[in-house]
Formats: structure tokens, sequence, C-alpha cells
């Protein structure tokens, strides 16, 4: 293994390593994915608030600097699927003008690309991953693109409290555009059920495509066609 | 135990590892603080002195307060001790929420 030549080497088999390790293997790529976690498979991912920790950064600890350092290792993941195996599953796009954000307002920097570059995808990610949204709400902001697979997750009753005071200010809003199945129809992964505890070792059902599966894909193609039916996880 | 099998709030919140140290020099903070304010340990103190002390110790309102910071402290062993409570089935049950497990755990939690 470590005289093989390969074509890529990924560090790190977190939510963009594993998906790019995926999408590299099925283009028929060699692909080598280093991660220095325990390779979670999706068995390990039981329901449980406690257990659910292990899935945290474990060893030395993120050395914290600067004027305003905050901790993140709450938000970060550790071993296969990253920061994925619990994240929100919030998939918002950048604005057109977050991309200008120098020359409009002189704060920050430009970004050497802009909106219309990445368009195709976020698209693309939306279709991926399967996400649940509304497109047509979000075009009020956004150039149109294709429309999500799934339309956008039921609102929950703070969510309506939100919803009216916003529509008496005149403020429109768009259903969030989350990686949730709204409906059963994309594979196997059932309907979401409920907002908060979205974490994919936590009780209630995972929103997410699990990074695991990612990397499964990626594996020797013989294993990819029963992991290709679990994706919807 | 090694700190990738800790299930502790410590490790989500950045503490470097041994944990003991942490909870050592936290119960060290503690006692330095109760002796301070009222000179007595904090096992020592009522139920109503602790109270009061825990209030100001967790918005870092006890003068000379050396070690860990205070509400660094109780945000750290407030969390472990609701998860350990209310993080599991029972707990979930005892707060009428709904379990809704994809794996359900084969121990308590």
């Amino acid at each position: 293994m470590a005289n093989e030549k390969v074509d890529v080497v990924i560090i790190g088999a977190g939510c963009s390593g594993s998906v790019f390790a995926s999408v590299l293997a099925k283009a028929g790529k060699k692909v080598v994915l280093i991660e220095s976690g325990p390779d979670w498979q999706l068995t390990d991912l039981v329901s449980s608030e406690m257990w659910g920790r292990r899935i945290r950064p474990a060893g030395a600890p993120i050395l914290l600097e600067g004027k305003n350092p905050m901790g993140y290792a709450g938000q970060a993941g550790w071993g296969v699927g990253g920061a994925a195996l619990h994240y929100f599953a919030n998939h918002p796009r950048y604005l057109v003008n977050d991309y200008k954000i120098k020359s409009e307002h002189n704060r920050a920097l430009d970004w050497p690309i802009s909106y219309q570059d990445v368009a195709p995808f976020y698209d693309r990610v939306a279709w991926d991953v399967g996400m649940s949204g509304d497109a047509k709400a979000e075009e009020i902001w956004r150039p149109a693109g294709q429309a999500y697979p799934m339309p956008p997750m039921k609102s929950f009753p703070n969510g309506e409290v939100w919803l009216k005071g916003f529509k008496e200010l005149g403020i429109r809003t768009a259903p969030a555009p989350v990686a949730m199945n709204s409906t059963s129809s994309r594979g196997a992964r059932p309907a979401f059920m409920t907002a908060g505890a979205m974490s994919a070792a936590r009780p209630a059902r995972s929103p997410i495509r699990s990074s695991p599966i990612w990397v499964k894909l990626a594996r020797p193609m013989p294993k990819c066609a029963p992991c290709r039916r679990l994706r919807a996880f | 135990m090694p700190a990738e099998e800790a299930l502790l709030q410590a490790r989500i919140l950045n503490v470097r590892p041994p944990f003991a140290n942490f909870y050592r020099a936290a119960i060290g903070a503690v006692d330095r603080g109760a002796e301070k304010v009222f000179n007595r340990k904090f096992t020592q103190l009522t139920a109503v002195e602790q109270y009061d002390f825990v209030g100001r110790m967790r918005q870092n309102q006890i003068e000379g307060w050396t070690g860990p910071t205070g509400g660094f402290i109780y945000t750290l062993l407030r969390t472990d001790a609701v998860d350990v409570v209310y993080g599991t089935m029972e707990g979930y049950a005892a707060l009428g929420i709904p379990y809704q497990a994809h794996i359900v755990p084969d121990k308590r939690w």
C-alpha cells in the first residue's frame, strides 16, 4: 500500500473529502483517503446523546489563538464523516453580492469567482446530497437555477410565529434549504420528522446523507451497489 | 481512559486531556473561591450558601478567583449532569419527548 501509485490522495474523510473520493472513484480514479479518526460504520451511529459524543474530536485539543479565540470542537467531527455526522443539514447559499463585499462595502475581500461560477455546483450538490427546499421562493434574492429534488420541509409552530411577524413587517421569507428528506420518495431514507437533535448519533431521525456512505461509495465498485441503495440513510 | 473513549463534555469544550487534571483544578478553584467568600470549603457550606455561591460563580462574579473560570466550570459540569439524567431514553420519556431513535441504544443511554 505504501508504495502503491494512486491518482489522488485526500487528507480527511469528512464532508468534503468523502464526497470528493466518491466522485473520483466513480470516475475511475484510484484514490487514497487518509483519516486519523475511527472508520465509523453506520451501525456505530447509535442514537444516543452520550455515545454521540464519541464523534467529537479527541486527542490533542485544537490550538486556539487570536484576539477572539473560539472553541469549535463542539462543531467539529472526528473520524470518517467528520462534522457531517452531526451537522444541522442547513445548506444556505451565498448571495450574489457576498462575492463582492470589498467592491460593494469596502470590507474584507472580493472573491475571485462569482455566484454564477458556483451556481451549477450548488444545484448539483442539492441533487447529489438530496435536499428539500423551495428554489422559486429563494429566487427573490438569487438568480434562477434548478428546483430542489424535494419540496420544502413543513414549518413548525414556532416557525409559524416568525412567519406571521415577517409577513406583517413585509419581509419576504423562503423555507430553508436543508439536506433532509421532506418526502420518502428518494430511496430508503424516511421523511424527517422533527426539528432539533439532528445529529446522526443522537436521537431522532438523521437528516443527513451520512459521510460514511460517501466513503463506501468510494470503495471498490462491487461494494458500491448495495451502498448506493443505502445512500438515502 | 484514552481521551478518544471519553464521553465527557470536556472533550467537546476543548479541554486538554487527561481530563482528570481539569476536574482537579476545578475542584481546587471552587474550594478556594468558597474560602474567599465564606471562609469554608464548598462542601462545608449550607445548601443556601452553595446555591448563592454557584449563582455567582457561573457569572464569574467572585473576586480573586483563580484557576479555570467559574462560568466554564459551571457549563461543563452542568451539561454532563443534565445529559446523564435527561439525555437518556428514560430522560426523554420523563420530559414527554419522543426518542425516535434510528438505532436504539442497547444501554440506558
